[in-house]
């Protein structure tokens, strides 16, 4: 590999990364923060936000600190991911983001955004429980080859199957927009083949998100 | 306890909109119409406004069915009673 990396967990000291790693995801190709869109707040506020979420680490979704895997070149960041197991103590990743986002966003403002939630709902993945989600795939761009990609993906997905035995983990999964959809094509190269396409006819949601449609991906193991 | 399910079932009915709703401690998300993610939102706000009580985020994402809120709900208000 060009640029030989390691993988540890996310630490504390590590969210800030997480924050940039998920901001950066979530905008992929664009200049839109969809989380900063929806909820009518500035990028710095979607980031200090993100910060208390993560550090209050709740297990199941991907808005956690543990859910995260630090790639390292040496002493220096090279990417991140974040990976979790749907429904991994019997509640679902969308539900627990909602409490979580009841707790986090400002009433008004996530009263503001209820129907642009609504909007947007045909792009929200169901997910099948027990199973490894992806997200939040970011690789620091001097880093950045399909490559390091490839094997970010293969060696998250399989750590977390590693880590949990007893679940008999068949299934991985990730989702693209359609802008990063090379990137989901690209994941057929490690047995990642299409899944489901998630869309939406409204041009309206161009104000809160990049693209209306999102791809889905899924490996066997 | 049946007290507390008939309120948290009117609450439901008037969220989900629909009058025929029938929650029991055992109902999950799965098994109501229209309890996913965005209207859990509201249904977890009318419940709280409702029992005039207010839910941790440690408290609430450990509800796995009806009868985990419930117990919540007598737990909250027995407290304020006390």
């Amino acid at each position: 590999m060009r640029y030989p990396v390691t993988y540890r967990p996310a630490i504390p000291d590590d969210v800030d990364f997480c924050v940039e790693t998920i901001i950066r995801a979530e905008k992929g190709r664009s200049d839109i923060l969809p989380y900063a869109r929806i909820f009518g707040l500035t990028e710095e506020e979607i980031a200090a936000l993100l910060k208390e979420i993560l550090l209050e680490d709740i297990e199941g979704q991907e808005l956690a600190l543990s859910s995260f895997t630090i790639l390292m070149h040496n002493d220096e960041y090279a990417g991140a991911c974040g990976s979790f197991i749907e429904c991994i103590n019997g509640v679902s990743s969308n539900r627990l983001k909602s409490d979580i986002f009841r707790h986090y966003i400002p009433a008004a403002k996530l009263e503001a955004a209820l129907p642009v939630l609504q909007m947007l709902k045909p792009l929200n993945m169901v997910r099948e429980p027990h199973t490894v989600q992806l997200e939040s795939l970011y690789i620091i761009e001097k880093f950045r080859c399909m490559e390091l990609y490839l094997d970010m993906v293969r060696t998250i997905a399989e750590g977390r199957i590693a880590q949990y035995p007893e679940l008999n983990i068949k299934r991985s999964y990730a989702g693209f927009s359609e802008q990063n959809w090379f990137m989901g094509k690209a994941a057929a190269r490690i047995g990642y083949r299409f899944h489901s396409e998630l869309s939406i006819d409204n041009p309206e949601a161009l104000k809160y998100i990049s693209s209306l449609k999102r791809y889905v991906v899924m490996k066997q193991h | 306890m049946e007290k507390l399910l008939s309120e948290v079932t009117e609450v439901y009915r008037r969220v989900l909109k629909d009058p025929n709703l029938v929650l029991s401690p055992d109902s999950t998300a799965d098994d109501v119409d229209g309890w996913d993610s965005l209207n859990h939102t509201i249904l977890m706000a009318e419940v709280q406004k409702h029992f005039q009580i207010k839910f941790a985020l440690k408290e609430v994402i450990k509800f796995k069915n009806v009868g985990d809120m419930l117990e919540l709900i007598h737990q909250k208000i027995s407290n304020r009673q006390q």
